[in-house]
């Protein structure tokens, strides 16, 4: 029997919201992969620092939720300038032999020396900044649930959405009408010809890792008062990403956005489809190998340019 | 491959730097090693880390660390120091490392704690081969104890008796018809919708349960398929542990699902739901091994105030006080066998210790009562089995009824203002600058209630 079709434009809605939610977490991870062709295992501790960053902005010094967002995200960039250039540099000076698995070595266990330093710094328990935020933002927004038939959505859940639209618009519009954007793309499709153009791929690095660690702020600042924050809060947002930017092609922007999408409502609608609503991971799995059997290279990938 | 002087000078250096490290290590630790004699090892096994609920798992390590301190600064055991050694069991990988080096490397003398299943099902199979005496703090899957391994004891509820016993009967008091539950997808989940499907069934009632991964932050897709069902459900349990615990309370409301919550009890007895749920946790219901409103032993009385100086004012939730429990009672245990030392003959020894507490005039005070251990024998009768396990753990379902309240106790929490505190419900004491929210209602069972359910 066919469900509802008001049951299932519900479904499909809630879909779409964790679509967008996903693509904003997987965002900075392929902005990294793209230019640095670094796979960024310390993505989802710099959601969790970021996250944890704007908490207590908000919670410590009475920073209004808005504003805790451009702080966080820029305090969480220059963290993550300073761990390319203490951490990554070496692999573009030529003492490394294997940059590939020197970079994964090197993210993989700063996001395990971040996580448990996290639990000696942060505590272990749970932490939401919406009971201090919750009336900050058009009297009380955050705390109410807004209703369109069957779907529900709560503020906290509703601001993520549409803020993380507004980044993934401004991630396209910056890479596309800025110089540093353009630069940005040069550098993840031609190393040797950015060089020759004048780019300095240190400072294009350095840069690269910033925004990707800041547009992982951003979704762990959104995301905190709706999946709450504590030392592992990355953990999931990380293998979402993963997911996605494989999903999409490794390193392109709009296939992170098509794949968040894609994974979001076909994880929704395919649990529901079949009447077990627990079974969204293996519709997301199933998703990926389908279309990695078709195209290898992912939705929108393609085979790296070389001089 | 050519290296630079440079690069070769350096990789000399660090190694030079690394040998010297590990030389100072091995000195210092041999140096400061106590002498294996000295002390008696206990080890304990405890989520530290994910996927493993290590909020839980430290709160019951402060607990363990409290019972240590508290033994040794009354003499120890047996005369020696008691040395606790924790290991993080987040995984049933890491539950499986850790139990095997608590045995082969750190030669404890027995092993306490838990707090996972799927953890303890696979910690119990390396204590059974290499006999050594495992005292449970709270894995609640039946088949821990269910396997009849000798060195296996529990102190924690487990699934068929806190669905039959507990849950069952509060459900049937209070009237609800439809059930629906939220189980995670471990051994303790599926262990208890089993449970709850066979006794819900058992008296007549509808159940439908979905299982979920434990550590997914989005419910909502399965929580609408609930509002969808006919008949209505009317109750909605929820049994993931960690983050779900909170996010299904929200994600309910965000759905429009607004039927009451049987909440799971650790995770809802902690004071951070007040911090992540808000007001939507006003209304929770969950079950629990203590509250203060009722008659704590003299061992709890002295936990709990024990635990609060020690831990900034935090009230400790049930899960500590079973680990507490294991600690004293594993340690009463090795005073009674005289045998403080990893051996074959020790462990018989200790296990003998254990099976004397059998009942009535045999039993141990723990923190919520006489403890004991239930026999073979009991099994035909229940239908399920008693073995190794306390049969009486004292259950109670508790509800919040106003925001801010304390699962065991009156929770007092400093540096809230007096308008915020006012503004909540909770009474302000401006001598001692702190806001007093109050204390859940006791629900269940009838005979000790404090307050009718209010749904």
């Amino acid at each position: 029997m066919l469900p509802d079709p008001s049951f299932f434009f519900a479904q499909l809605l809630i879909g779409v919201v964790m679509g967008v939610i996903y693509s904003l977490m997987a965002l900075g991870l392929t902005l990294i992969f793209g230019v640095m062709k670094v796979v960024n295992f310390a993505h989802g501790v710099l959601y969790m620092l970021g996250g944890f960053v704007s908490y207590y902005l908000i919670t410590l010094w009475n920073v209004h939720f808005a504003l805790a967002l451009p702080l966080a995200m820029a305090t969480v960039f220059l963290i993550g300038v300073v761990i390319e250039k203490l951490l990554l540099k070496p692999m573009y000076t030529g003492d490394i032999e294997r940059p590939g698995e020197y970079s994964i070595i090197v993210t993989f266990g700063l996001s395990i020396f971040l996580s448990h330093f996290a639990i000696i710094i942060f505590g272990p328990f749970y932490h939401s900044p919406l009971q201090v935020s919750k009336t900050q933002l058009f009297g009380g927004f955050l705390g109410e649930t807004f209703r369109l038939g069957l779907f529900g959505i709560n503020g906290t859940r509703l601001y993520a959405f549409l803020v993380a639209i507004l980044f993934i618009a401004g991630t396209i519009l910056f890479l596309k009408k800025t110089w540093t954007g353009r630069a940005l793309q040069a550098a993840a499709q031609n190393k040797v010809g950015a060089q020759i153009v004048g780019i300095n791929l240190r400072n294009i690095h350095a840069l690269a890792f910033g925004l990707g660690a800041a547009l992982a702020t951003a979704a762990g600042t959104l995301l905190a008062p709706v999946f709450y924050l504590f030392p592992e809060a990355g953990t999931f947002p990380a293998i979402k990403g993963f997911v996605i930017i494989v999903l999409g092609g490794m390193g392109s922007v709009p296939g992170s956005i098509i794949g968040g999408l894609l994974l979001g409502t076909i994880e929704t609608i395919g649990s529901v489809a079949i009447g077990q609503p627990g079974l969204k991971d293996f519709f997301g799995f199933m998703v990926l190998v389908v279309v990695l059997f078709l195209k290898p290279t992912g939705l929108m990938g393609e085979r790296e340019r070389t001089a | 491959m050519a290296h630079s002087k440079r690069g070769v000078s350096n990789t000399v250096l660090v190694a030079a730097v690394a040998i010297v490290a590990l030389l100072v290590g091995a000195y210092v630790f041999i140096v400061l090693q106590p002498a294996e004699e000295e002390v008696v090892k206990l080890g304990a096994l405890l989520p530290l880390s994910v996927p493993g609920s290590y909020q839980s798992g430290e709160l019951m390590r402060r607990a363990m660390i409290l019972a240590r301190d508290q033994i040794n600064d009354n003499g120890g055991v047996l005369g020696k120091p008691l040395e606790i050694i924790v290991e993080d069991s987040g995984s049933p990988e890491k539950a499986t490392a850790a139990t095997e080096k608590l045995i082969t490397q750190d030669n404890v003398v027995a092993i306490v704690g838990e707090f996972h299943s799927s953890q303890c099902k696979v910690e119990i199979e390396i204590v059974h081969e290499k006999h050594i005496p495992f005292l449970i703090a709270e894995c609640w899957s039946d088949t821990i104890t269910g396997l009849q391994y000798e060195e296996v004891f529990r102190i924690a509820p487990y699934s068929s008796y806190v669905s039959r016993i507990s849950y069952v009967k509060f459900i049937q008091a209070a009237g609800f018809d439809n059930i629906v539950m939220l189980a995670e997808d471990t051994e303790f989940g599926v262990d208890l919708d089993s449970a709850m499907k066979d006794a819900l069934e058992s008296v007549g009632l509808s159940y439908t349960s979905n299982i979920v991964s434990r550590t997914a932050p989005d419910f909502t897709s399965e929580l609408l398929a609930f509002t969808q069902m006919t008949p209505a459900p009317d109750l909605l349990m929820n049994m993931v542990t960690g983050n779900g615990a909170y996010l299904i309370i929200d994600q309910a409301e965000e759905v429009g699902l607004d039927i009451p919550i049987l909440g799971i009890g650790s995770a809802s007895a902690n004071e951070e739901i007040w911090e992540v749920a808000g007001d939507r946790a006003i209304g929770l219901l969950f079950p629990t091994m203590y509250s203060s409103k009722l008659e704590v032993t003299s061992v709890g009385e002295e936990f709990v105030q024990g635990f609060k100086e020690r831990w900034e004012d935090r009230e400790p939730e049930h899960t500590s006080m079973e680990a507490y429990d294991t600690v004293l009672m594993m340690v009463a245990a090795i005073e009674k066998a005289e045998c403080g030392t990893q051996s074959p003959g020790c462990s018989d020894k200790i296990i003998e210790a254990l099976e004397t507490w059998t009942g009535e005039d045999n039993t141990f005070l723990g923190t919520r009562g006489r403890i004991y251990f239930g026999a073979l024998e009991d099994e035909d009768a229940l239908g399920f089995s008693l073995y190794h396990t306390w049969p009486e753990v004292p259950i109670l379902i508790m509800q919040y009824t106003e925001f801010g309240q304390g699962a065991g106790a009156e929770r007092v929490k400093s540096g809230v203002s007096q308008a915020d505190c006012v503004a909540k419900g909770g009474s302000y004491d401006a001598d001692a600058g702190a806001c007093n929210y109050g204390q859940a209602e006791i629900v269940f069972p009838e005979e000790v209630k404090t307050a009718e359910p209010q749904y």
